[in-house]
């Protein structure tokens, strides 16, 4: 294929899972900067793996792996990362959401999901975003019986998380 | 709050996700592309630098010793391969780990054997090179006028010397490495384990 054919081809399929990416990089990432530059690093990631792409897995799958890889590698690298969380921050935009009185309730999770670690956010989001614990195994390499005593692990965690808080 | 009753707020509020605005093509044109990038650009630079750096140090060593010239003519030479050697090998290293497609369990572990890899050859320069530097300073006394008071020193004082500074070298190093980069590795390692 042309290589012209292949970033036009490239540039749609990020266009069509930008939300996506923009997810990761809240969960991720706690400022504008860091998201921005989290945002970037995924992007060429994920063209650099994209000729190596043989449609074998769900594009989202592919996606997803290759974001949750880089976040945790590439942004772990920056000293101020772990210590970059901002309550004022939060990964979503929590203003809209749902009624006035949730609100808080709401910012005390994200808060929560904050503290946990690289690979608790990337199981609380996929969770989130309804992914089937057959897709978590792919992207995430753990089987699917360990994965689902680990959710409950962290539903347990965010729990006590939120209650300290 | 359960992260169940999240599920309802977080499809609501995922819309409201503020993206600012990405021109796809400007990103994959922009220089600095992320921070492995950037290691591997540094790696790619050293590459060019230090043959530059070791030929100019050897186009200016003073060509009146015959011995002790070949001595730092190689010595400089051994430590410009090494280090053209090091960075070559990191570069790679980082090539491989760039690749970000498998899974995530399978890319941590990639990552700690890339890390530990990495310092194992990093030790093992460091000290090759003090060695070597013991080395090239023992070649100057003998052959050479140089450090003629060092030279008076007997030769089992001057070992003992060089036993100890090496000694002292390679735990510094340790605790060099060590300290920076222990932390990064059992992290990774913890992050493998959650997912075991």
């Amino acid at each position: 294929m042309p290589k012209d054919d292949i970033s036009k081809k490239f540039e749609q399929l990020v266009k069509e899972n930008e939300l996506l990416l923009w997810k990761v990089c809240n969960i991720y990432a706690y400022n504008p900067s860091d998201r921005k530059d989290l945002f970037q690093d995924i992007v060429m990631q994920l063209w650099k793996a994209f000729p190596n792409f043989r449609g074998e897995s769900k594009i989202s799958t592919w996606i997803y792996r290759v974001a949750i890889n880089t976040s945790i590698s590439a942004l772990r690298k920056k000293n101020d990362f772990i210590h970059s969380y901002d309550p004022k921050s939060l990964p979503v935009d929590v203003a809209d959401a749902v009624e006035r009185g949730m609100e808080e309730q709401l910012q005390q999770l994200y808060g929560a999901i904050a503290r946990l670690n690289e690979i608790e956010k990337a199981i609380v989001m996929l969770y989130l975003e309804d992914r089937s614990y057959e897709e978590m195994e792919e992207i995430l390499g753990i089987s699917n019986g360990a994965l689902r005593v680990k959710m409950n692990r962290i539903k347990n965690k965010l729990r006590g998380l939120t209650q300290t808080s | 709050m359960e992260l169940d009753d999240l599920k309802a707020g977080w499809k609501r509020s995922v819309g409201n996700i503020q993206k600012p605005s990405a021109d796809i093509k400007s990103l994959l044109t922009t220089k600095g592309n992320g921070l492995v990038s950037e290691l591997r650009d540094r790696f790619r630079r050293g590459m060019i630098i230090v043959p530059v750096v070791v030929a100019i140090a050897l186009s200016r060593l003073p060509h009146h010793h015959g011995f002790v010239f070949y001595l730092c003519f190689a010595f400089l030479l051994v430590f410009g391969l090494s280090m053209v050697g090091y960075f070559y090998f990191n570069y790679r290293l980082l090539g491989r780990v760039q690749a970000m497609d498998a899974s995530v369990k399978e890319n941590l572990q990639k990552e700690v054997r890339a890390l530990e890899k990495g310092v194992r050859l990093r030790l093992v320069f460091m000290r090759g090179m003090a060695l070597l530097f013991i080395l090239m300073i023992e070649g100057l006394i003998h052959f050479g006028e140089e450090l003629s008071e060092w030279n008076a020193e007997p030769f089992t004082v001057r070992l003992m010397l060089y036993v100890v500074a090496f000694a002292a070298f390679y735990l510094l190093t340790h605790l060099a490495v060590k300290h920076r980069y222990s932390r990064k590795i059992s992290h990774l390692k913890e992050l493998v384990n959650e997912l075991e």
